[in-house]
């Protein structure tokens, strides 16, 4: 993992807030006084329920709307500073193009925008079919294509100006296994290459497995963050299983704080504090007890979400 | 400037691969040649005939398209959030709005082309010659069609689909009678001779109305100077200096709306 701690700030809010016009005079709360920042070179995870405001944070980041409140930069700059744009790619949810074009009319297209000469698209144009495997769909129109080809041409399209900073909404949504592993495999390079990632995401166990750090919203409001490890470590437990217990140690090892359990034969010791463990090993050992297995424990991510989430009270589904 | 080539080419693609576009386009091309098979209703008359004919073609055909490119332009790209990304890219919003417009124009630019050049054709052929006086219509035609796009363009930045079309349209219409609204709002001045006797006071009422007629008199296009038929039916020569001040009114109109557009794009959220 890259030490992140200490890096350049990427994407900073401050105290952002974002309420929608609803008609008739009344609003939406769509995000309350939200903070964070990203910082250079890491993937930065930003999960929460539907409706939490997810799709809302990344419009501000990409100035496609305005806050209420609050203050956000990029690279340093306003949302609204044309140069940042250069520097960023992005993948919408559930992304829609031009219909009319294909792949690579599509892709020149956007190439055009950022004003790169015609060898230069053409050459990314081809590195990139490549990297999210459409080169053989490059000539179908994408009124033809599947959701996952879409998604595909949407990946494609983020990465046209090589960006330092990659904004990804549900990336891997649609997108077959290979394809989603191959996405995980791409973000894990382009972070090896120091590039910043921010992504949105519902699939937790992806999240857990490559993000350094993460941000959990609920109801517009940031409810938990830190790296993966901040968030997981409160959680953990050592687990150490042993045969031929005695009474003596049971009832030692209970002072020390752990839970007993019983298992197929086995005593299953739950125990919070880690540094205890080779104290209780050495307990058993002595007591002719055998050690099968010690396991480190902690809880998902999806079990710290799911936990926060209620504590925080989730939006009733009636 | 770069960019705004970009998406006015795209827009003009996009716009010549809609099938509705094709459509319209072709069966305008059809009325248009076959203006003088009917010709045959007024004999002796055959000349103006297909020239009435054939730019009331290009008037009604080329508002069919122009209103209904105009106000799905902006609304399409927002319900199909082709504007998240382009606008995620470096584009700034007034750039994407003139090189809507521009797209616009070339669409408008290149379907007028190819119906007067159809015209000029026909109406060379019954008359036996070129008559300067349709191409000069036809310019006007153009430049007609192309403040009606504007409108349609500028209005669709807000509000929806239906209201945009029928805006467009209606301010087309009053637009081409735009010179009867004068008339009404100020009659003395134009029955001054019929009543010189007295002068009814003006009520209140009578004076709001007039103030209204005015501020639409001056808002809407002044589209009956660039109606030019009347002045080639009767064989009277249209002035290159009409054409001019029409050309340099459009250009003016269209500059306005497009400036409007911009600031009521500016602020909208995607
Ligand atoms: N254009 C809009 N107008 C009004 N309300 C909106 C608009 N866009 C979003 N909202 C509201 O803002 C809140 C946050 O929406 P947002 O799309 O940011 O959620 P999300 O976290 O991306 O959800 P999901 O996981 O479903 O993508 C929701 O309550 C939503 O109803
Ligand atoms: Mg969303």
């Amino acid at each position: 993992m890259s030490n992140t701690s200490a890096g350049e700030v990427v994407v900073e809010l401050r105290n952002v807030r974002k309420e929608y016009p609803t008609g008739w005079g009344g609003t939406i709360l769509a995000l309350d006084d939200v903070s964070f920042e990203v910082y250079r070179g890491e993937i930065f995870g930003l999960v929460g329920p539907n409706g939490s405001g997810k799709t809302t944070t990344l419009k501000l980041i990409l100035g496609l709307i305005f806050p209420t409140s609050g203050e956000i930069k990029v690279f340093d700059s306003s949302p609204f500073d044309i140069s940042v744009k250069n520097k960023i790619g992005f993948l919408p949810d559930g992304p829609y193009f031009y219909d009319f074009l294909n792949a690579d009319e599509l892709l020149d297209f956007y190439g055009r925008l950022f004003g790169y000469s015609k060898s230069e698209r053409k050459e990314r144009i081809e590195q990139l079919l490549d990297l999210v495997g459409m080169k053989r769909f490059r000539k179908m129109p994408l009124r033809n294509y599947s959701k996952g080809m879409m998604q595909r041409i949407g990946l494609a399209q983020a990465l046209i100006n090589d960006p330092d900073l990659l904004l990804l909404d549900e990336p891997t949504t649609g997108i077959d296994p290979i394809g989603a592993h191959d996405i995980k495999q791409l973000m894990l390079k382009l972070r090896e290459q120091g590039k910043t990632i921010f992504l949105c995401s519902h699939l937790l166990a992806d999240v857990q497995m490559i993000c350094d750090r993460v941000v959990i919203l609920n109801l517009g409001r940031v409810i938990r963050k830190g790296t993966v490890k901040e968030l997981l470590e409160p959680t953990a437990v050592t687990e150490i299983v042993a045969r031929e217990v005695s009474e003596e140690v049971f009832k030692y090892v209970s002072e020390l704080g752990a839970t007993v359990e019983r298992r197929d034969g086995d005593v299953v010791f739950r125990l919070l504090d880690h540094d205890r463990a080779p104290e209780v090993i050495e307990t058993i050992r002595s007591h002719n007890g055998h050690v099968v297995s010690i396991t480190r424990l902690t809880e998902t991510l999806e079990d710290v979400f799911i936990k926060a989430v209620k504590e925080a009270g989730a939006p009733q589904i009636t | 400037m770069r960019v705004v080539w970009v998406i006015a080419r795209n827009t003009f693609h996009e716009a010549i691969r809609r099938k509705f576009f094709w459509v319209i386009f072709l069966f305008a091309l059809v009325a248009i040649a076959s203006a003088n098979l009917f010709s045959g209703i007024a004999p002796g008359e055959e000349k103006k005939f297909v020239f009435d004919f054939g730019l009331g073609s290009i008037t009604l055909f080329g508002m069919l398209i122009v209103v209904f490119l105009g106000a799905t332009m902006i609304p399409s790209e927002v319900d199909r959030r082709t504007i998240f990304t382009i606008l995620s890219k470096p584009v700034r919003r007034w750039q994407f709005l003139i090189g809507k417009f521009l797209g616009l124009a070339l669409t408008t630019l290149v379907t007028v082309a190819c119906m007067g050049a159809l015209l000029i054709a026909v109406h060379s052929y019954i008359a036996k010659g070129l008559d300067i006086n349709v191409v000069k219509a036809v310019v006007l035609a153009f430049f007609q069609l192309l403040i009606v796009g504007a409108i349609a363009l500028a209005a669709s930045t807000r509000g929806s689909l239906a209201f945009n079309i029928v805006f467009a349209v209606l301010v087309y219409f009053v637009g081409a009678q735009s010179s009867s609204l004068l008339t009404l709002a100020e009659p003395e001045k134009h029955l001054a001779h019929a009543h010189t006797q007295h002068v009814e006071p003006v009520s209140w009422k009578a004076y709001v109305f007039r103030g209204v007629l005015k501020t639409i008199y001056w808002l809407v296009p002044h589209l009956d100077n660039f109606d030019v038929r009347q002045a080639i039916v009767t064989d009277s020569v249209v002035p290159w200096q009409t054409i001019f001040n029409c050309i340099l009114y459009g250009l003016l109109y269209c500059s306005v709306l497009v400036i409007v557009a911009i600031v009521l794009f500016q602020d909208q959220e995607f």
